[in-house]
Parts: C-alpha cells; structure tokens; sequence
C-alpha cells in the first residue's frame, strides 16, 4: 500500500511503547492516525504528541478483550472518518504463567487480550474495510503484532509460554488473513519484534479485577549481548512492511540463527519419521 | 521412557480417532490405560475394547475446558493408580470460524479445548508428574496432539481458530520440554497430517454457552494421504519411547512445511537488506 497521504490508521496499543512507534511513523507519512488504548491518558498523550507535529490524531479508548467496545470503536471510526484504511492490532500484555493452577487467570487475561483482542478486532474491522475497498477501488492494511517468540527459537520454559502462545497463535492467524485477503487489495503483516524498549513488562498494571487484579511482574533478563531497540524503529519497520506488503516484518535479522535452528529442528523430525517408519 | 509395561497412560480425547489409536497402542504395550473423554459413552466403549483384548483399562469421563474437572480427574488418577506416567493431551476440536462477529462463539470453544484445555492438563498435572517422580520409574512422559495444520501456508480464515491453536500448542509444548528437561518427564507434539477421524462432527459437543450443538461439513476433502488412526497411534508410541520433541506421521508434507518455514526466514534476509 503506497499511497498513505491523508489516509486513516488505527492503532490499538498506541499509547506506548510499539504502539506509539508505529503511530509516529504513520503520522510522518501524513497519515490521520486514530490512537487507541485501554489507558485514556496514554492514548491522549500520544495523539496531542501527534497533532504537535502537526499530524490529525486523536485519542479512543479501547480494551480489545471486550467485543462489544472494539465493535463501538468500529461505529466511531465510521462516523469520524468514513472507516479505517490501516488498521494495526498492537494491543499486547505479558505476564508470567509458572506451571500450577495458580497461573490460570493469567493465561486466560493473555489470550483475552492478545489472541482475542485480534480476532474481535478482524471480525470487526475486516468487513468494513472490504466494503470500503470495493467503494473506493483503494488499498488497506493490517498489521498485527506477534513478537519473534511467536517463531520456533528454542530455549525457553514454560513461565511466559501463555505470551509465546498467544505470539505464535497471531502469526498463524495473520497468515491465514493473508491468505484469505489475497486479491482484494488488502495486504497484511505481522510484526515480529525482538526486544524493544517498552513497557510491555508493566502490563500487569492493567490486568482486571476478574482477572486477578493489577499485579508487577519483573522481566525475565535480557540475553546476553541483545540488541534493543527502539519502538520508533519497530515502527519504521512496521510502515515499510505496509508499503511493500510483506508478511513478516522482522525487527532484527540478527536473530535469524535462532529461528532457523528451530525450523531445521522441525523439518529434521520429518527425514526422522521417513527413516523410522511405524 | 523404554519401560511402558504395567505403567499408567492417561489419554484424554481417548474415546475415538487419533486418542483411540494411542491407547491400542499403549495397551498393546502393556500399559494400564486411562480412557478419558467428554463423552462417557466412548471413553467406556475403548475402555472395554482395551479390556477385551486383555488390557487393564478404566473410562473416565472429563470435559478439558473445565479446570476444576481437570483438577479433579488428576486427583482422581493419582489417588487410584499411585500416578501417570504418560500423559496424552489428546482431546480437541475443529469448527469453521469465518470473517465477521457470528464466528466468536466457535472462536472461544476452540480455544476453550485446545489451547486452556491443554493448559488446565499441564497444570493439574506436571505439578503431581513430578512430585512422584521418584516413586515411580524415574520416567514419565506427555503426548500433545497438534497437527500439521498449524505449520502449512496458503490456507484462508475460515479454520484459523483451529489452526492458530495447534500452532499455539507447538510453541507450549516446545516450552515445557524445555521446562522439564532434566526432570524425568519427557515431551512430545504430536502432529498428524491427514487422518481419518470423527474432528469434524467435533460440532456435536459444542456446549450451550458456546452456542450448543451445531453440524459442520469439512471444507474439502481431507488434502493428501489419509492415514489410519492405529498408525498415528504408533507414531506416538515410537515418540515416546525414543523421546522425541515432534512426532511426525507424514513425512512426505515436509515441502509444505518447508514452504511456510523458508518464508519466514526469507523475511530475516529482507529485513537485513533494507534497513529501516
């Protein structure tokens, strides 16, 4: 999708972090960029931060685990701005899931948000911008946010898997999408960062009272000699994804080695099933 | 885990398809077997099956998405059997799930099963897996069943809830192995191509809350090699006794795999070619 000038972008989980990275880089390309968030504040703080560089932003609040606000989210993005041509699904939480019952609420608040708060928001937006693609004869774009733990990199435990669940769930679905859209001037990505400095890890402040209630988390440490970035790099990578239409928008080619030994891991067990027939 | 023979194996989703393949081929080891499975009916008639070819086998009926049911069918195993040395997270389901609001109810039942369903399993559990571990062999093992459908490209929206679950269930039981290596348990995702199975009258057990009962045509015919539940149950048995992270029962899907994998990759090679 080249042509960005006036055109409309949401994004969920704007208010920081990733988020407002992709934000910026959208709003640098003379987009109309609507911030939504499930924190008010953040999500106004970002959109004033836009519109004093002189971009059209404003500010909604969204907690994407709930279909029925996404769904109003949807109506007023119709009524402001005649719909939503990129629509990026960034909202994302962590937290820890150690083995034992005690993590369940954890589990279920990640998916809620993470895996749920994309499907609400595809089942929603997706639609609409089909209609309004047909309307216009333009070009729309989702990105949907994964992380390169949603790849097959090897070496973690089961303490943030409910996240790593969720990431790898996302990468299926935007695949699928992609597939599905294929032909009808919809492109879609999926953003797989590595580490970016965020507040991701401070999710929990948000985690609802049905859910446990807010609770800290402390980030697992980084990896030895890790490359973090900025969100406004992730953001620049996410905008030149939607440009070219690339599926993987990959952060950091670095870990490439990582990914690759997960996969030949995989396609070994298949020359080991031929070998071993049953 | 070499030794199988008098040992406990639990499989939930044992009641038909592919969980009623992994008993015969427990039973056939000498294993006492657990049947578990939302419906009763099934879990008994395998269970009598297993019995009548000379095995020891119980039934049991559990509904996965039900923590506490979980909870309970643990406690129940371990207080009747001393423990389970082989978990099979077998049970799951399928269902369309097209673009637009209507498709939330299948949406949440899938991942209701397949995703928490495996999670309220490892949680109940690993914990009592590995407190008896050293009562019993020193070995346990546990069997996830995924699928192949989770790692191919090229397919649309309308069984992604499906799909995106067995590719979250690859990623978790990628973790445990890691969470548990060292421990004595062993794990294995086991990931089926093409079988021949009931998944697609799943329908029938979608519960109230989800929408209730509903009938679901398969879109197309099953792509590739349709294979016999006993065979994946082998695969499984093989996975088990060699320890192995993936049990593959189509080999010959390798390119499709490699297809999705490679461009993936790819994308790090373009990503390092046009700095942002």
């Amino acid at each position: 999708m080249r042509d960005l000038d006036g055109r409309v972008a949401l994004v969920s989980g704007g208010g920081s972090g990733i988020g407002r990275g992709i934000a910026i880089a959208l709003a640098g390309e003379g987009m109309r960029v609507v911030v939504a968030d499930v924190e008010r504040g953040a999500a106004g703080a970002v959109a004033a931060e836009l519109v004093a560089s002189g971009a059209e932003a404003s500010a909604e609040v969204v907690d994407v685990s709930d279909v029925a606000a996404v769904e109003a989210l949807a109506d007023r993005c119709d009524e402001r701005y005649g719909g939503v041509d990129v629509l990026c699904n960034n909202a994302g939480v962590v937290g820890q899931t150690p083995i034992g019952p005690d993590s369940l609420e954890s589990w279920r608040w990640i998916l809620d948000v993470n895996l749920f708060g994309v499907v609400h928001a595809i089942n929603t937006f997706v639609p609409r911008m089909r209609a309004r693609v047909a309307a216009s004869g333009g070009e729309a774009h989702i990105v949907n946010t994964s992380s390169l733990g949603g790849g097959l990199i090897a070496g973690d435990g089961w303490e943030i898997t409910a996240y790593r669940a969720s990431k790898f769930a996302i990468v299926g679905m935007s695949r699928d999408l992609r597939n599905e859209l294929a032909g009808s001037s919809i492109g879609v990505s999926v953003l797989c960062p590595g580490a970016v400095e965020t507040r991701i890890w401070q999710a929990g402040r948000n985690r609802p009272a049905e859910r446990g209630g807010p609770e800290t988390w402390e980030r697992p440490s980084r990896l030895e000699g890790e490359r973090v970035i900025g969100p406004l790099e992730a953001g620049r990578r996410a905008l030149h994804a939607i440009r070219e239409n690339e599926l993987y928008a990959i952060t950091h080619p670095e870990r490439k080695f990582q990914v690759a030994a997960g996969t030949q891991e995989l396609l070994d067990a298949f020359d080991q099933a031929a070998n071993t027939p049953v | 885990m070499q030794n199988l023979e008098g040992r406990v194996a639990l499989v939930i989703g044992g009641g038909g398809g592919i969980g009623r393949g992994i008993t015969l081929a427990l039973a056939g080891e000498g294993m006492r077997v657990v049947v578990a499975d939302i419906e009763a009916d099934s879990a008994g008639a395998v269970a009598a099956e297993l019995a009548a070819s000379g095995a020891e086998a119980s039934a049991e009926a559990v509904d996965v998405s039900d923590a506490a049911a979980v909870e309970a069918l643990a406690e129940h195993c371990f207080a009747r059997y001393g423990g389970v040395d082989v978990l099979c997270n077998n049970a799951g389901v399928v269902g369309p799930t097209r673009l637009g609001p209507a498709s939330l109810d299948n949406w949440r039942w899938i991942v209701d099963v397949n995703v928490l369903g495996v999670v309220h399993v490892i949680n109940a559990f690993v914990p009592r897996m590995l407190a008896r571990i050293g009562d019993r062999s020193g070995e346990a093992h546990i069997v996830t069943a995924s699928s192949i459908a989770g790692l191919i490209s090229g397919l649309g929206w309308e069984i992604s809830a499906y799909r995106a679950s067995q590719l979250a269930i690859v990623g978790m039981t990628r973790d445990l192995r890691n969470e548990l290596a060292g421990s004595g348990i062993g794990v294995t995702v086991l990931c089926p191509g093409a079988v021949a199975t009931r998944m697609w009258q799943a329908g029938r057990n979608r519960p109230a809350k989800h929408g209730g009962p509903e009938a679901y045509e398969r879109p197309g015919a099953l792509d590739g090699r349709v294979i016999d539940a006993l065979e994946v149950g082998r695969r499984a048995l093989h996975a088990i006794r060699e320890n192995e992270l993936y049990a593959m029962t189509h080999p010959e899907r390798r390119d499709v795999v490699e297809a999705a994998v490679r461009e993936q990759l790819d994308a790090f090679d373009r990503a390092a070619e046009t700095p942002v």
